[in-house]
C-alpha cells in the first residue's frame, strides 16, 4: 500500500479517460490516491461506474472524498471564495480515492477528511 | 430582464395547467427506504389492497434492478400528477460480498447478491438521464455529509433534474433533520418516515409545488 499525490497540472494534461485509468489502476494496486483539486461529476460517476464494474475477490470498490474548505461567515471572505472559485475551478480543494478493502471510512466534514483503514 | 420575464411569463401560464405526465425517481444510498417509500406511494394511490410491488429488506441491497411501476395518478387542487415511479438500487461506491456472509447470507449466495448489486448500481447511474424529478431519499439517522450523497445531488444539480431530499426514518429517535438541512440548505426538504407513513402528505404537496 502507498500514497499517491498527483498535482492538477497533471491530471489535467490527461485526457478523461485516461484520468480515470490512472486514479484506478493505482487505486487497484492498493495505493491511496490524492489528487489536487476536484473531479467533475462526470468523471466521478465514471469513476464510480468502472470501480464497481471491476469488483472481483480482492477489489470491492473505492472510498472517495473531496475536501472543500468552505463556509466563511464574513461576507469579504465569501466574496474572496468567489473571486478565487471562478479563477481556479475545479483545482480548489482535494480528492482522496482509495481501495474500499483497506479503507474502512473516510470521516468527512468541511474542514477536514479523517481515512480510517482497516 | 428578459430571463425575469420569460420565467413569469410561463408561471402565468402554468397557473392554467391541469396535467403533467414525469418520471419520477426514487435516488439514495442503500437501506435509506427507497423501497419502503415507493410501496407507500403506490398504495396510496391504487388503494390498501394494491400488493406490495418493491421488495424490502433490513439486509443491504434488496433492490438490485430499477424497477418502474406506470401510469400513477396524484390529484390535487384540482390538478393531475400523471407519473411513472422508478425505484433504484442504492448507489454506493463499494460492494463486497463478505458483508452479506456477515448478515447470514450463504457464501454463494452472497456473491451472486453482490454481483447483481454491482450490475444494479451501476444500471442507477445510468437511468440518471431517463427521470425529469428525483426523490433524494436520505436515511435521517445517518451523518449526510458524505461524497455518495454530495456526489448525487451534484450529478442532478448538474443534469438539471429537479429534486426533493426526503429525510426518512424520522419515527427513529436518533433521526437528526436539522443536519440534513445544514448539509444541503439549498434544496426543498421534507420529512417523513415512510415506515409510519408520516409526513407523506407534506410530501405530495411538495412533489406538486416542485414538479408540476
Amino acid at each position: 500500500m502507498g500514497l499517491q499525490v498527483l498535482s492538477y497540472n497533471l491530471i489535467k494534461t490527461l485526457r478523461p479517460h485516461e484520468r480515470i485509468n490512472k486514479i484506478l489502476s493505482s487505486v487497484k494496486n492498493g495505493d491511496v490516491v490524492m489528487i489536487e483539486g476536484k473531479l467533475s461529476y462526470e468523471e466521478e460517476n465514471e469513476l464510480v461506474s468502472r470501480a464497481l464494474a471491476s469488483i472481483s475477490g480482492r477489489f470491492t470498490g473505492v472510498e472517495v472524498a473531496y475536501l472543500k474548505s468552505k463556509f466563511p461567515k464574513r461576507f469579504i471572505d465569501k466574496l474572496k471564495d468567489s473571486i478565487i472559485e471562478l479563477l481556479a475551478k475545479d483545482r480548489i480543494g482535494i480528492t482522496v480515492v482509495g481501495p474500499s478493502k483497506i479503507i474502512k471510512e473516510i470521516k468527512m466534514n468541511p474542514q477536514k477528511l479523517e481515512v480510517l483503514f482497516k | 430582464m428578459v430571463k425575469l420575464f420569460s420565467k413569469n411569463f410561463l408561471k402565468f401560464f402554468k397557473i392554467f395547467k391541469r396535467k403533467k405526465k414525469l418520471s419520477l425517481g426514487l435516488y439514495g444510498p442503500p437501506n435509506s427506504g427507497k423501497s419502503t417509500l415507493a410501496n407507500l406511494i403506490v398504495k396510496d394511490i391504487l388503494g390498501e389492497g394494491a400488493e406490495e410491488m418493491f421488495s424490502t429488506s433490513s439486509i443491504e441491497h434488496e433492490t438490485r434492478e430499477v424497477q418502474k411501476v406506470e401510469k400513477l395518478e396524484l390529484k390535487k387542487g384540482g390538478k393531475t400528477l400523471d407519473f411513472a415511479l422508478v425505484d433504484t438500487p442504492g448507489i454506493t461506491t463499494k460492494i463486497d460480498f463478505e458483508d452479506f456472509i456477515k448478515k447470514g447470507i450463504k457464501k454463494k449466495d452472497a456473491k451472486d447478491r453482490a454481483k447483481e448489486a454491482t450490475k444494479g448500481v451501476i444500471d442507477s447511474i445510468k437511468w440518471l438521464d431517463n427521470v425529469d424529478a428525483v426523490l433524494v431519499v436520505l436515511d435521517s439517522t445517518l451523518n449526510p455529509y458524505n461524497q455518495v450523497n454530495i456526489t448525487l445531488i451534484g450529478n442532478l444539480v448538474a443534469k438539471k433534474k429537479k429534486l426533493i431530499i426526503v429525510a426518512n426514518k424520522t419515527d427513529l429517535k436518533t433521526s437528526n433533520i436539522e443536519k440534513i438541512n445544514l448539509v444541503f440548505p439549498d434544496y426543498t426538504l421534507v420529512s417523513i418516515s415512510a415506515k409510519t407513513g408520516k409526513g407523506i402528505e407534506k410530501l405530495y404537496e411538495k412533489i406538486f409545488e416542485e414538479f408540476f
